[in-house]
């Protein structure tokens, strides 16, 4: 199974910048709470709630994220009804 | 609906507005969409007042002695001035010890509290799982065709229906279709005989250490197969399925879906049909934690989780206010107006810290409960957040009902009688459209139908700074000069070439209609105005 959603995020300042549920959340109906989203690069991590994610952008960087979709330890995943 | 199509009796009236047919009075954009406004308020599907239920903990038991010896081990019966506490892991029975503390509370105790449900003026009863099964929750069904005897029978379920549909109230039950309970016969059937029809109910895999899928690795909550057909059959598609039998049988008005999004899009939109065919006016509502817009039409509508986390965020300052707005706007936009209407907005519920400990402040707790009020969708109603119960996460926010709050001194209780009043008196806010409005920093938007004397205002200032704003108003049949009343205050705004200049106290929201009356020697400008 191929998962096409990225999201990609780019700051131009010159500071940290910390956005709290911004309109990223639109497109990112399929992707499940507690959902790690590694990023490729740097692999920081953002934590899907309810639709929305918290992120944390350092000063003139991009980040390109995909969402995690391996299995938990035992088996379970979110992802498996879901294309 | 408000809309009156009959002509009014023009001998007793002395109105413009009863001298006319209001048939007259509509303008051409309203013909458009009268139809449309007419079968949104035909659906109680659309924004109806949803008030959910955990059986055992919703009204002490009037039988608790001659119905003890139902409570077995590790089951343990608790006072109902006890509050849940976090235990210790039950290793033989997979649980832990707070999932099987007990209060009593049943079919029999609810259905004496239908008076205060029905003085509430809720439209519809969603009851948390009420199978057999080994926890006090029951996310862990041992057998979907039995209610837990600790609870009643099916027939007391039937009766309990019939009494809430006397009343004018809805019922919907909380389907765990995803997972059964470790300790269901059929589970350990399909463990101990590989040859067992139950053994392909299951998902025995060797991708898991332990021999089978389970929900989020809980071992206590074996995943069911339902790539299986029979397993489909078994739940939803045969008219004697789980789903269908209770619908048809019980004459239940619905299904709430646990963990909606592991039944994935396929399977939740034959379930939805197969609901439909047994009775179309059943709604079916999905625990979707995600952006809501491709879940509609797999169910009729989702618990919107997505909306709960914007109104915190904006009153936990994280999100500015136009922000919160434009989110709003954007997910409708995006899901439709007819799956968001049907949406239920909740605050708090079994899974989250109620309310009153997650915003410390009592105008933080205001606003956002005249939000899940105001914004588009049913309103969910966690038992005792009409009361203000506090509680934090499981299973502290699972407290028995505190019957002792209920009293005419109770300020969060008077704020939802009012809220519960309005909903019941407001078309707009149970199906009306949403338009967002422009601002720098209030969170304004409207809620109208075609009539101009449904149209609700909303303004909501989250910061610790009053608020001046020019608002334009996207309601063209606000007649210049006309008055907005807040019905939460003794603040007006006078609209003035379709603005109005508001001003917001800190910490403040405001909801405003349009004075229509007369002026005290007759003249009116809504006379020929719907």
């Amino acid at each position: 199974m191929t998962f096409l959603t990225i999201l990609l995020l780019a700051l131009f300042t010159s500071f940290t910048l910390s956005a709290d549920a911004k309109h990223i959340s639109r497109d990112f109906m399929s992707i499940h709470d507690t959902i790690k989203s590694p990023e490729i690069h740097e692999r920081a991590k953002f934590t899907i709630y309810a639709g929305t994610i918290d992120v944390e952008v350092p000063p003139h960087s991009v980040m390109m994220l995909k969402v995690g979709t391996d299995d938990y330890p035992m088996g379970y995943n979110r992802y498996d009804r879901i294309y | 609906m408000t809309i009156l199509w009959a002509t009014t009796d023009t001998t007793e009236s002395t109105s413009a507005l009863e001298k006319m047919t209001v048939k007259k009075l509509i303008n051409i954009h309203d013909k458009a969409r009268e139809e449309e406004f007419s079968k949104r308020a035909e659906d109680w599907r659309n924004g109806p007042v949803v008030y959910q239920v955990l059986l055992d903990r919703f009204a002490p038991s009037r039988n608790l002695e001659s119905k003890k010896h139902l409570y077995k081990e590790p089951q343990k019966l608790r006072t109902w001035d006890e509050t849940p506490k976090r235990g210790e892991y039950l290793k033989e029975a997979g649980v832990w010890s707070h999932e099987v503390d007990f209060w009593g509370g049943d079919i029999d105790s609810l259905s004496e509290k239908l008076d205060y449900l029905k003085a509430l003026k809720i439209d519809a009863l969603y009851l948390n799982p009420i199978f057999l099964s080994l926890t006090n929750h029951k996310y862990d069904a041992w057998d979907y065709s039995q209610v837990d005897p600790v609870y009643g029978t099916r027939e007391d379920l039937g009766k309990l229906s019939e009494n809430l549909h006397r009343q004018g109230i809805r019922l919907i039950l909380d389907g765990v279709f995803n997972h059964m309970g470790k300790q269901s016969p059929f589970f350990q059937e399909a463990i101990a005989d590989e040859k067992s029809p139950w053994r392909k109910f299951f998902t025995f895999s060797n991708k898991s250490p332990r021999g089978y899928i389970s929900w989020l690795d809980v071992e206590n909550l074996p995943e069911l197969n339902l790539e299986n057909p029979a397993v489909r059959d078994y739940l939803y598609a045969k008219p004697d399925s789980i789903v269908q039998s209770y619908l048809r049988k019980e004459k239940i008005d619905g299904w709430r879906l646990d963990v909606a999004y592991d039944l994935g899009f396929k399977y939740l939109e034959d379930l939805t049909e197969f609901a439909h065919e047994a009775n179309p006016e059943s709604v079916i509502i999905g625990e979707i934690w995600s952006y809501p817009e491709e879940w509609h039409p797999a169910v009729d509508g989702v618990m919107n989780m997505h909306g709960r986390r914007t109104i915190l965020s904006m009153l936990e300052g994280k999100i500015s206010a136009p922000i919160c707005g434009k989110m709003w706007e954007t997910a409708i936009e995006d899901a439709g107006m007819d799956h968001i209407l049907k949406t239920w907005l909740l605050l708090d519920n079994h899974d989250t810290a109620r309310l009153t400990n997650i915003l410390s402040e009592p105008w933080q707790q205001k606003m956002a409960r005249i939000l899940q009020f105001t914004f588009p969708g049913a309103v969910c109603l966690y038992y005792g957040s009409e009361l203000g119960m506090t509680g934090g996460i499981d299973p502290e926010q699972r407290a028995p009902m505190r019957w002792d709050l209920v009293n005419s001194e109770n300020e969060i209780l008077k704020l939802h009688k009012k809220l519960l009043s309005i909903r019941k008196n407001e078309p707009a806010l149970r199906y009306g459209d949403f338009r967002l409005l422009h601002t720098e920093k209030l969170l304004a938007f409207m809620r109208k139908t075609i009539s101009v004397r449904d149209t609700i205002l909303v303004l909501a200032n989250p910061t610790d700074k009053k608020v001046e704003e020019m608002i334009q108003l996207r309601e063209s049949k606000f007649q210049d000069s006309s008055v907005l009343f807040d019905l939460f205050s003794d603040a007006k705004f006078n609209v003035h070439t379709g603005f109005i200049h508001a001003e917001v106290p800190p910490q403040t929201i405001m909801v405003l209609k349009v004075d229509t009356a007369d002026h005290p020697m007759g003249y009116n400008r809504y006379s020929r105005i719907y």
